[in-house]
């Protein structure tokens, strides 16, 4: 079945446990310039994790907040965005905090601490800007996203555990909307819930399940500029797209094809690649398995995080859907 | 025997019979099966419920990488989670069993995804029949790589998949290295397997892992006659796993082995043979023959209590669950099996198809300061409910006890454990030479950790 | 111990490993500088100019090596060239596994040093014979049976030591010491255990001690871990005790990506720490007694990927003290595509003659035991 509303653009990324690659991406962002930061998460014991950033040619730039605990370090971060000035915020679940640094990646400061009260975090995990550059950090141990003005100062919070309307269970990713709307990936609820900017629960969307609409544990939500609404279906390893109304309008499921990294390290290794063709599961290969984020920019471009794969697909709007 | 005697007595059976079947338990939970009853809590044991863990998705979450775990360090994070909290001790006990007895190393298969399918394999029919196991085992595409069965083909058998079965995980040989079967049976066994394999996957190198699948390529098997051990045939794998299995020497095999890991390190001949029937009688059902092990008056004896020296994933595990603290995936419980490897035993990682040697030879120099140190720190979190509770039940019992009845009543707070008299008879002295009123003395909840670090430090601790 | 003569002529000495974990890339250690098929595979990762030192008209050491370069200038520093195993694998963890047991076509549980130990002291009498720095037994080191002490840091090795609570600790230690006395046999605890743990606790208390026993004037950077790792082996070999096998190790190597910045750190951190323990060495007269091996589980892509190097085969391994006759060793393989093995370099020196060597002219004890064959030996140890 081909796809309706997008072509398969192409992908980055290559399984790397340093540098040029990425191990494990759960989140990713463009800068001002159209660069791409990718927050690549491994398992903390592994100490892959990082940002690194590359160009949409797969030009590998640097890297930065490869792991630890001390200033300027990761460990288990989650989320990350960029504010107007492309400075990156993180936040990271083990330290209970956000870090910020540079668009060159030098270490600005950091805040955050665990807790329950307001402004503390118990495993901070999505997080975004609104137009006034405030930040919405989803507070998921806390069932609650907590808003933080761009110095870090505690604004306001809701939210609350359970599974009835503007209730959380474990949730994980966020994005805001043109009108800074809140959408959030209630990620154990399997369903997406829409807030106003104050908070105000407005609707829910999605059920547990596999089929159109349904979810299964989805993680990141994206709200792209021209009003698209696409869902990461984590362990239905899908990408969902909805337009106005909520309508389910397109499934992705991955259709990469070999990214320029892995091109040039399978030219080197001839032994791998003819492994590789010994193997022969090129459709499986395309397929994303748990993608965590989505990513989009003003040209139409779709780009999502492929965390089991190591890479980032990406696609292009070739139509407009009526916003959501 | 008094009531309370004979209620001591059904304790410390129960503590028993809990360190062995599982990881030992706190003493609320030896409580909550004493008033089950032993035969009851045998049979829910024995009867775990098949089921996806509810908590599948937030290992997945948190250890990301672990979901297409590349090597044996990614796929950590998912069994330790699961010997950490499990309650069904007896499902991981038993994938612990298998896992060094159908051994698969995780090294030379590099595939810690396999590693992680292969340990579920052993969950799912551990305790059924042993034909079943060893038939899906021999169709597992890690144990078809690691044992060579891909380099196995029609007209050019690889016979180290045919040996190792006959050998390693069912009829055994003798002390003398002998088997009661003949290399012949070696050749034709490797003959039945050609053809089974694994499919070929992409290597890890440039997308990560991709899950293994096994294929049974007919064009590669040998559909020639067979003899082995007696019989004829166009035999299969499937075939000789059937021969095999009828074979008294695998019931004995098993039934030994099933002795050593559950019982004692001293093999008890008349047991052994006792179970070797069990064996023989259910066609091999594992869960009868636990089920007659654990409730047969040999295991609940004295004479096999503490005759076993524990695992490194036994203490490691064993210490770790008394603190009870784990309560979501986190970076602490995803290191656990490090500490098992500091001690020699890496899990998902075995270090040849001989799994590991169990009994004394965990224990060395160096193993022993690890030992000895990780349980003393897991018995020192007293910000945990689970040793918050046992200083709890150490305080109930007065201030007044004098050294000895201190030692019995941290040893029964820690899961009705005991020691030798030589090593009680030190912590009792030390009791009384640091009890209360003497200079220096700890107050009373560090006075209880400490003798609760005491008691995981001597050599008796070190065995189950 | 160290002035005995061994029967072939050779004075006992210790060894000490340093593991160069992750894949150290041969050619850009010794680099055939001269060798256009170099650049030519290596577009992005070659190295020319400042980034080499040449040792002759066709090697160069990476400029990153200044250490090892005075030491082969001294004549210290035997130079292994097109080192490895036939059939190469070029999994990390088998490769590895294959350099630790000695074991190509076949999984051991067994360890070439393991077994060396258990040569050199058949009834674990001292569980200090083998030190390893480090968390975790490399399987070099492993053989149920024998007994080594993992050591992270000797100031704080033992029992109890950075553990909460314990206020009592000495109190603490004086009761193990008493439960931890020999007894009968068939008693329980068993009398093994109860050995074992005796020779723990003296272990400790010896390993623990050694530092204060030690003094000199050689710095070791602090933010180096090699460097620290080799100053806690000088610090056990002052105190005396026995050891024979000491082992370390550095990494990562694994510079697919980022590897001119990383392999050069490496280097410059495995130059500064060997310098400063060859310096220590000698203040403490042990250079003589002293031989030290490195080696990598393998090397990497003759070609690189872009940004750095992939799993190879084939690669350098060093052996380096006073006592050893210092040079080139083996032959620099080709570069061309004939001479090539599937995109790496051909070996031509099966690292089994080296453990030969090490395991009789430096362990003195029999190599046949533990490589279950008879290799043979280079010369390359002078006394």
């Amino acid at each position: 079945m081909g796809l309706e509303n997008f072509a398969y653009s192409h992908t980055i990324g290559i399984a790397s446990f340093l540098g040029r690659g990425f191990m494990n991406p759960v989140d990713m962002r463009l800068d001002s310039k159209g660069n791409l930061f990718v927050l690549s998460r491994s398992n903390a014991a592994n100490m892959n994790v990082r940002i690194s950033v590359q160009t949409m040619e797969s030009d590998y730039m640097y890297e930065f907040g490869l792991w630890g605990t001390d200033p300027g370090q990761t460990t288990q971060p989650t989320a990350i965005v960029l504010d107007v000035d492309d400075r990156v915020l993180v936040t990271d679940e083990f330290m209970h905090n956000v870090s910020i640094f540079d668009s060159e990646g030098k270490f600005i400061e950091r805040w955050g601490e665990f807790g329950s009260g307001d402004g503390q975090f118990n495993r901070p995990s999505g997080m975004a800007m609104d137009s006034e550059g405030n930040i919405q950090i989803v507070d998921h141990l806390n069932a609650r996203v907590q808003k933080f003005s761009p110095d870090g100062r505690f604004i306001s919070s809701f939210g609350t555990f359970g599974s009835g309307d503007g209730e959380f269970n474990f949730p994980w990713g966020i994005s805001l909307d043109a009108e800074d709307g809140i959408w959030i990936a209630d990620w154990r609820n399997d369903r997406v819930q829409r807030f106003t900017p104050d908070g105000e629960f407005v609707s829910s969307l999605g059920t547990s399940g596999s089929g159109d609409g349904e979810f299964d544990r989805p993680s990141g939500v994206h709200v792209a500029a021209d009003g698209t609404l696409y869902v990461a279906d984590w362990r239905n390893d899908r990408v969902q797209v909805f337009g106005a109304g909520g309508a389910h309008s397109e499934t992705l499921m991955g259709d990469a094809t070999l990214s320029k990294w892995c091109q040039e390290f399978l030219d080197v290794n001839p032994e791998q690649a003819s492994w590789r063709e010994g193997a022969g599961l090129f459709e499986q290969e395309k397929k994303f398995w748990r993608p965590s984020a989505i990513e989009t920019n003003d040209d139409g471009l779709v780009l999502i995080a492929d965390s089991c794969r190591h890479r980032i697909q990406i696609y292009q709007r070739t139509a407009v859907l009526a916003s959501v | 025997m008094t009531t309370v005697g004979r209620n001591q007595q059904e304790v410390a059976v129960m503590a028993h019979l809990l360190r062995r079947a599982g990881f030992g338990a706190t003493r609320d939970q030896i409580d909550q099966y004493v008033a089950k009853g032993y035969e009851e809590t045998v049979e829910d044991l024995l009867n775990p419920v098949a089921a996806r863990p509810e908590d599948q998705d937030l290992m997945d979450r948190y250890f990301i990488a672990s979901v297409e775990a590349r090597t044996v360090t990614h796929a950590d994070p998912q069994w330790s989670w699961r010997l950490a909290t499990t309650e069904k001790p007896l499902e991981e006990k038993i994938a612990l069993f298998w896992h060094s007895l159908l051994a698969v190393g995780g090294i030379k298969l590099d595939h810690g995804l396999e590693m992680l399918t292969e340990i579920d394999l052993f969950r799912r029919l551990g305790l059924g029949s042993f034909r079943t196991l060893l038939f899906e085992i021999s169709r597992n595409p890690g144990m078809m790589y690691w044992l060579d069965n891909q380099n196995s083909h029609k007209g050019a058998p690889n016979e180290n998949y045919g040996r190792e079965l006959l050998e390693l995980f069912s009829m055994g040989i003798d002390d003398l290295g002998e088997g009661s079967y003949s290399e012949d049976d070696v050749k034709a066994a490797a003959r039945a397997f050609t053809g089974w394999a694994s499919k070929p996957t992409p290597p890890p190198f440039f997308l990560g892992p991709f899950p293994m699948e096994f294929r049974f390529d007919a064009t590669d098997h040998d559909n020639d006659n067979k003899l082995f051990l007696g019989e004829s045939g166009n035999f299969d794998g499937g075939d000789i796993i059937d021969i095999i299995v009828t074979k008294r020497a695998t019931a004995r095999f098993v039934a030994l082995r099933l002795y050593l890991f559950f019982v004692s390190d001293e093999p008890d001949d008349a047991e052994i043979e006792r179970l070797t029937d069990i064996f023989q009688e259910t066609d091999g059902d594992i869960r009868a023959i636990l089920r007659s092990l654990f409730n047969s008056d040999h295991f609940k004896s004295e004479n096999v209590r503490f005759r076993k020296v524990k695992s490194p994933a036994e203490l490691v595990f064993g210490a770790a669950r008394l603190t009870d603290r784990f309560d979501i995936p986190d970076m602490d419980s995803s290191t656990l099996a490090n500490q098992a490897m500091f001690m020699g035993q890496h899990l998902l990682n075995p270090p040849g198809v001989e799994g590991w040697h169990e009994g004394e030879e965990w224990v060395d120099s160096g193993s022993l300061i690890e030992r000895i140190n990780f349980a003393a720190s897991e018995l020192g979190r007293t910000d945990s409910t689970g040793i918050h509770r046992m200083i709890a039940l150490v305080e109930n019992a007065g201030d007044g006890i004098g050294p000895e009845e201190f030692v019995e009543v941290c040893l029964d707070a820690m899961g009705s454990i005991d020691l030798g008299s030589g090593s009680k008879a030190v912590l009792v002295e030390h009791a009384a030479q640091n009890g209360p009123g003497t200079p220096g003395a700890l107050d009373g909840a560090e006075r209880i950790v400490e003798m609760f670090q005491l008691i995981v430090s001597t050599p008796d601790y070190q065995y189950c | 111990m160290a002035n005995n003569t061994n029967g072939n002529g050779h004075k006992q000495k210790n060894l000490v490993v340093i593991q160069l974990s992750g894949g150290n890339d041969y050619l850009n250690t010794l680099v055939p500088y001269q060798d256009g098929l170099y650049y030519d595979f290596r577009p992005n990762m070659g190295l020319k100019g400042d980034d080499v030192i040449p040792v002759d008209d066709k090697l160069a050491f990476n400029s990153h090596m200044g250490t090892f370069k005075n030491l082969f200038d001294q004549d210290k520093m035997a130079v292994m060239m097109g080192i490895g195993y036939p059939e190469p694998n070029r999994s990390h963890f088998r490769s590895m596994d294959i350099w630790h047991t000695a074991e190509p076509f076949t999984t051991s549980a067994v360890g070439w040093l393991g077994k060396a130990n258990s040569l050199l002291d058949p009834e674990g009498k001292n569980p200090i014979t083998t030190v390893n720095f480090g968390r975790g037994l490399p399987r070099a080191l492993a053989m149920q049976g024998v007994s080594v002490a993992s050591v992270g840091a000797l100031e704080t090795y033992g029992l109890y030591t950075g553990l909460s609570g314990a206020k009592n600790r000495d109190a603490m230690l004086d009761t193990v010491d008493r439960i931890y006395q020999p007894m009968a046999d068939g008693g329980f605890p068993s009398r093994r255990i109860l050995e074992t743990g005796r020779g723990a606790l003296d272990g400790a208390d010896l390993l623990r001690e050694a530092p204060q026993a030690y003094s000199s004037d050689v710095e070791y950077p602090e933010d180096n871990p090699i460097a620290q790792s080799l100053k806690g082996i000088a610090q056990v070999m002052s105190a005396d005790l026995g050891t024979r096998i000491h082992y370390a190790a550095h990494g990562s190597f694994d510079t697919h990506t980022a590897e001119l910045v990383n392999h050069a750190l490496l280097w410059d951190q495995l130059s500064t720490a060997v310098q400063c323990f060859t310096d220590d060495l000698k203040q403490l007269g042990k250079s003589e007694e002293t031989v030290i091996w490195m080696f990598s589980e393998f090397g990497r892509r003759i070609a690189d990927n872009g940004a750095g190097t992939d799993h190879g085969s084939g690669g350098a391994a060093f052996v380096i003290g006073d006592s050893v006759k210092g040079g080139l060793y083996g032959e620099y393989p080709k570069l061309d595509l004939a001479d090539q093995l599937e995109g790496d370099v051909r070996f031509n020196t099966d690292f089994r003659q080296i453990y030969a060597t090490l395991l009789e002219d430096v362990l003195d004890v029999e190599s046949e035991p533990v490589l279950k064959k008879k290799f043979d030996k280079l010369d390359l140890i002078k006394n």
